[in-house]
Order: structure tokens, then sequence, then C-alpha cells
């Protein structure tokens, strides 16, 4: 298949006609659109997958509703109408595919799909056909199993991560639609039609044993079994039901999320620095406690740095005083001792008389010292005062005080600092997130981790009840042995037709084994050749791939190795895009929406290399974040067949023009 | 010398106390050390004699509501203010506690009017 021109009109911000022609040449196959982020890049991918399929996908591979994808401006002024239109060719054949959504004309303002009228038309080499086929016509040229390694949305890539994580939702997903694209559903669903025909045909045996005596326990066992596989259906039914049901409401709590994902991390920051202030807060009231424990005493410490100074005066005069009085007493003692000399002149030591002549030195002495004593006055009263003042002046004690305040007031200063940075931030935080309900977030989150415990005890549920299921069917099908080798059911055509079914149902079942293991093979063959040329570690050897389809990259020794970059995870992944595509079909365009988000330059040099190889067509719809248009094209110029550019017009507008 | 046995502030001065206590004193019903007329009034003394003030005589009556024993009961105020030379003759020494309050107190309250906080860096460098 071979696009030729697509035309787009009012579809999501494409407002009227915008057509875009599709390269041609066989070697000059690129198609380049470029697009900034929010311009219509991934609604490009969805114009052409509705106009394929009716169908543009959201996130979680969701429908869009039509009242998301007409223009809104269109809308704004009435025009309620969108189309695509597709022309491409299959072989010798020409294709002319359109289709086209337009409010029904009793409806004033639509709100719901219903609201809307959908037509489709398709020429094949010009002549129109009806409208019952043309789905038929389409999945035969393009069928929409595949479409997703076509139609490529390269913020997917990551998902493929999921196909080496056993028990994955999502890998689970991921591997029904490549098998879907790898035609291993024709196989599953002729097995189902098998059991299905199997189940008819045991009843019918069991209904005939039910004539026989010797049978009718065996049919009455038959018959009990049945009812108990009908209600394990019932509730496997009903279990997925719910399953799908819950897993939808995670994917919506994510989605909502993801959105707040910022204002849930300012959240957790507001509540760190409101923990922050109040300690704060309650430091500071610790720190004035102290200050004012400390201004009680304070005047003491004032004081005692004048104090000081005067109580040594005080003291030292005090003990002055105290000399004063002590030479006082030794002049005394001296004065009474010469004086018993004048009263007794006897010698104390040979007790002969004092001659008088030796007698006037010591009245001299005498009357000096006696001047000497006169001299020094002690008063009492002053050394009682100044002992008194003394007393008091000492119980001024310093705790050091001051410079404890001085200390105090610089860490309360710091803190203010600190209480106003915090403020500020708290501010800022606040008005940031004033806009959201932070606590229906939280609630969010509680109401995500039930459901998500919901949903692991319906997995549970699921899985016993499937057991139940398969347990079943074996022992009605030992039972149905039974009646068929009995004398009485043997050779009986509803016997014959049991083992007829059984036969086939084991046969089908056995080849989606082979199947899948062959299908399996060439990807990784396909996959491997491609991780080659995409990789820039020469010491990988290939790629291994697991029951899911999963990829690992294995190097020389044989050794998978366990951790690997974002880088190299999307190579991988783009690998496993290649393989697949390959192994669905052999020929047709590939269309990919950012593809090179996560590669460093040598890795998005050797991709860029290799897409134009990957399909005859190669439709690349990117950022100039991705391909560099001055640096990154020279190694692919001469591929490149046409280059177009996303215009912004408005918020809601964007217009698709051609670029040199 | 007669020395008063009760000392105060005059009505102005002592409203000033009280509000610079109400501001400098966690709310009611907070806990947390309070502070009370007795110690600014101390501090107010302490901080006039380190500065070696002479205030005039007050300009009004005072309210002599504190009594000096309950004030001063070690004497110290007394001792210190009496060697500090600054009493002018004639004076008696509570009285001249009572001037260095009055002036101390009104400066108080005039710096935390202006700076919303007493300044403890004058007060206390050494």
């Amino acid at each position: 298949m071979k696009l030729k021109e697509m035309t787009i009109y009012n579809f999501m911000p494409y407002k009227g006609e915008q057509k875009v022609s599709f390269p041609q040449h066989d070697t000059q196959n690129v198609m380049l659109l470029f697009g900034d982020n929010m311009r219509g890049k991934t609604s490009f991918l969805n114009a052409m997958r509705w106009g394929f399929y009716g169908l543009a996908l959201g996130r979680h591979l969701r429908a869009i509703p039509r009242i998301n994808l007409v223009n809104i401006e269109a809308a704004t002024e009435g025009d309620w109408s969108m189309s695509i239109a597709l022309k491409f060719s299959d072989g010798d054949k020409g294709y002319e595919l359109r289709r086209r959504v337009e409010k029904k004309n009793h409806v004033s303002q639509p709100k719901a799909d219903a609201d809307f009228e959908e037509s489709i038309s398709l020429r094949i080499d010009g002549e129109a056909k009806s409208g019952d086929i043309i789905e038929n016509h389409i999945n035969q040229v393009v069928p929409e199993e595949i479409s997703r390694f076509f139609l490529f949305d390269g913020e997917l890539l990551q998902e493929y991560e999921n196909l080496l994580v056993e028990g994955s939702e999502q890998g689970d997903k991921i591997k029904k639609h490549i098998e879907q694209a790898l035609g291993v559903p024709a196989l599953i669903h002729g097995r189902d039609e098998f059991s299905g025909l199997l189940k008819d045909a045991r009843r019918v045996q069991a209904n005939d044993a039910k004539k026989n005596i010797e049978l009718k326990r065996f049919a009455e066992q038959q018959n009990q079994l049945e009812i108990k596989l009908t209600s394990s259906e019932n509730d496997l039914k009903d279990l997925l039901l719910q399953c799908s049901d819950v897993q939808m409401k995670v994917d919506d709590i994510d989605d909502e999320l993801k959105n707040t994902e910022a204002v849930q991390r300012k959240k957790v920051q507001l509540e760190g620095l409101s923990s922050e202030r109040k300690a704060t807060e309650s430091q500071l009231l610790s720190l004035e406690d102290e200050q004012r424990e400390l201004l009680k005493s304070a005047w003491q410490d004032v004081l005692y740095g004048g104090v000081a100074p005067l109580l040594r005066d005080l003291q030292a005069r005090r003990d002055s005083l105290h000399n004063v009085a002590s030479e006082k007493a030794v002049l005394n003692s001296k004065i009474q001792t010469l004086q018993k000399s004048l009263d007794d002149p006897t010698c104390p030591t040979c007790k002969q008389n004092i001659p008088d002549e030796n007698m006037q030195p010591i009245k001299d002495q005498i009357d000096v010292l006696k001047a000497e004593e006169e001299l020094s006055i002690v008063n009492p009263e002053e050394i009682r005062t100044l002992n008194e003042k003394i007393d008091k002046l000492s119980k001024i004690r310093s705790s050091g005080e001051g410079r404890r305040l001085l200390h105090n007031a610089d860490k309360q200063r710091k803190l203010q600092v600190q209480l106003i940075r915090v403020d500020t931030q708290l501010d800022e935080l606040e008005e940031e997130i004033r806009e959201y309900d932070t606590d229906h977030i939280m609630r969010q989150r509680e109401k995500r981790d039930r459901l998500v415990k919901q949903l692991a005890r319906l997995d549970g549920d699921i899985e016993t009840c499937s057991g139940k299921i398969g347990k079943n069917t074996k022992e009605q099908d030992h039972i149905a042995t039974l009646i068929s080798k009995s004398a009485g059911g043997q050779g009986q055509k509803s016997s014959i037709r049991v083992n007829l079914y059984q036969d086939l149902e084991s046969i089908f079942s056995k080849s989606i084994d082979q199947l899948r293991d062959s299908l399996r093979e060439e990807v990784e063959h396909y996959a491997t050749a491609a991780f080659s040329e995409l990789t820039t570690e020469k010491t990988y050897s290939g790629l291994q791939i697991n029951q899911n389809y999963g990829l690992s990259i294995v190097d020389q020794a044989g050794r998978v190795l366990k951790e690997r970059s974002a880088g190299a995870e999307q190579i991988v992944a783009l690998s496993l895009i290649d393989g697949l595509n390959r192994t669905a079909r052999k020929a047709g365009p590939v269309v990919m929406d950012t593809p090179l988000g996560r590669l460093d330059p040598k890795h998005r040099g050797n991709v860029l290399k290799y897409l134009p190889n990957m399909a005859e067509q190669v439709i690349l719809l990117v950022h100039e974040g991705e391909i560099d248009p001055d640096r990154d094209i020279e190694s692919f110029a001469e591929r490149i067949g046409v280059r177009y550019r996303i215009e912004r017009i408005s918020a809601t507008e964007s217009r698709i023009e051609k670029s040199n | 010398m007669d020395e008063p046995s009760r000392i105060g502030l005059t009505t102005t001065t002592g409203a000033k106390l009280d509000e610079l206590l109400e501001d400098l004193n966690p709310d009611q019903g907070v806990d947390g050390v309070r502070l009370i007329k007795f110690d600014l009034y101390r501090l107010a003394v302490a901080l006039g004699v380190k500065k070696e003030a002479i205030p005039l005589p007050l300009n009004d009556k005072s309210i002599p509501n504190l009594r000096v024993v309950e004030l001063d009961p070690d004497g110290v105020l007394y001792t210190s203010v009496e060697n500090s030379g600054l009493v002018p003759d004639g004076v008696p020494i509570y009285e001249f506690i009572e001037r260095l309050a009055e002036q101390g107190v009104q400066e108080f309250y005039q710096v935390y009017q202006k700076t919303g906080q007493l300044p403890l860096d004058d007060y206390f460098e050494e």
C-alpha cells in the first residue's frame, strides 16, 4: 500500500481544508512533518487513523469522542462537520476513501457521538463500492489490527518495556495487539469456534446418553458440569467486566494525577515548609522565654560591671583600715613594754638597775611611738559601714546575662530571617497551587490505592474462575470420552461429532502455540537485524524474545542485560516495531509520531539513517528538538521526498504548510 | 536622711510600663516566662547607673505602688546608687532611684515604639 494524499477538513486543530501529498519516489520516500508540541502532530496521526478506521485514540488508547474531534473554531462558527479523504494505491489499484461526520439536522448543539451522523465512501479505480463492504476492502489493504505498528505513536514506546514484565496488565494488552497484528487471532477464533461447537456436541451427546439406561448416570453428570460451566463462564465474564471497569477508573485517576504531579510535589514541599515554620516558631518562642528569663536578672549584670571596681576600692579601703588598726596595736604593745621599763628600771635579763642616763632615750622613744600611735586613727564605725557595703555589693552576681542576651538576640534574628524565607516560599507555593484542590488530589491517590488492591483481588478471582473452567472442561471431556467409548455411545453420531471437535480444538490449540513460536522467531530475527543497525554499542550480539514478545538485549557471551537506559529502551522498542511490521506484512507506509524523543545524537543519527529503509514510505512527525533541520537531516537528506511544517494560527488552530 | 518606703512612677510612665509589659510578655493564656514591673524597673535603674545618668526630679507626682523592701530586699540597688557618686546632695537614694527608673522606662518605651524591640546591643555591649 502506498499513500498518495490526505485531505483534512475541520479535524482537531486543522480548521478548514488542508491537503498533504505523500512522497511517491522509491528512494526519496521520507516525509517530514515538523511541529512543536501541542501543535497537532498526534492529531495528524489520528486524522489518518480516523480516515481509515473511524477511530482516533487518546491516552490509554481510548477513543476520542466525535465532539472533541471537530475543530473548536469551526464549531463555534456553526460548522460541525469534519472529514478526512485519503488517496492511496495497492498493487495497481487506486483507492479514494472519504469519511465524514456532521451534526444531525435536529440537533442544535451536539453533546454525544450519537448527535453526529457518519458517512463513508470508497472508490476503487473510480468505481464506488457499496457501504457494507467498504470495511472489508480497507481491512484487506490496511488491516486495523496492524494499525498500531504502522500508525505509530512514539510516545508510547516506553509501554513496550511492559512486555518484559510477566503478568503486567499493560504488557498483556500489547501482547494481544501484537498477536492480532501477526494473525494469531485467526487460529484463536478457530479454536474458540470449535470449543463452542464441542460444547453443543457434548450437550447433544448427553441428551442421547439420557435415553440409554447405562449411560444415564454420565448424562446426568454431564448436565451438571454443563450448568457449572455456564455459571463459571458467566462469573468470568462478570469478573473481566469488573476488572476492565476498575482499570478504567485507575487510568482516569492516573491521568488526573499525572496532570497534577507538579501540584502534588508542591503540596509535599508545602507541608515540609509548614513543619519547618512550626519548628522555627517554636524555637523562637523558646528563645523569647529565655530572653525574658535573662531580662529578669540582667539588671544585676549591668550593675556588676560598675560595682566590681567600687567593690575593689571598698575592699582596699577596708584592708588599709585593718592594717592601720594592726599597726596601732603593735605601737601600743611597744609603748606598754617601754613604759614598763620606765616604771621598773631593772634589766629583765641581768636584774641590775638601768642607769638614769639610759632612761632618757626610752622616754624619747615612747614619745615618738605615742606620736605615731596618735596619728593612726581607726574609726571602727567606718569599718563596720565598709563591711556592710561590701556585703551588700557582693550580693550582686553576674551570670553573664548581657552576653547571653546578645547571643539570644542574634539567634532570634537568624530565625526571623529564616521565618521570612519560609513564609515567602509558602506564599509562593500557596499561590501556585491555589487553583487546585489538593485535598481532592490526596483523596484520589487514596482511591487509586484502593482500586489497585481491588484489581489484585479481581485478578486472583479471575485466575480461580479460569482454573475452575479448565477443570470443569477436563471433566466434561473425560465423561464425553467415557460415553463415546461405551457400548451405548460408540458409533453414535453425537459421539463421533464430539470426538471430531475435540480433535479439531486440540489441533488448533497446538497450531496456535506453533504459530506463536515461529512468529516470535521471525520477529526476533528482524528486530535483531534492525537493532544491530540502530545501536551504537557493538558488543551487543542481538535481541532475545520472550513469550510476551518482550525483547532483551543479549551480549556476546549470550548474557541478558539486566539494566538498560531510556535511550536503549527506545532503540529496542523501535527494533520491535520494525520486526513486527516486517513480520505482519511485507510492504506499506510507516507513520511515526515523535519517535526520537529519548535518544542521544549518535543513536538519533543511526535511527535516521535506518528509518528510510524501514518501509516503502516513511512519514515522520517530529519536533525540532528531535531532528535539527540544519544538522541532523544531512545524514539522510537524499531520502527526503517532501517536508511540511505545522504553523500555529491560534491555540485552537494550526495549518500545515509545505516547507523547503 | 529620710528614705521613702514606697516609690513608683508617674501615672504616664506607669501606663507606658504596663503597655511595654503587655508587648514583651506572651499573650494572655499562653504559657511562658512573664516579666513583671519590678524586672524592668530594676533594669532601668541599673542602666541609668551604668551610663551615669543624673535625671531631673519627676515632673509629676509619682504613684508609689512599689514597696522598697520588695523592690530591693537586699539593699543592693540602694548601695550601688549610693556609691555611684551620682546622687546630688540632699536627695534621698530611693528618690534618686525613682528618677532613674522614670527616665529609663520612658526611654525603653520610646525606643520600643520606634523599633519594636529593646536595643539589647546598646545595653549590653561590652
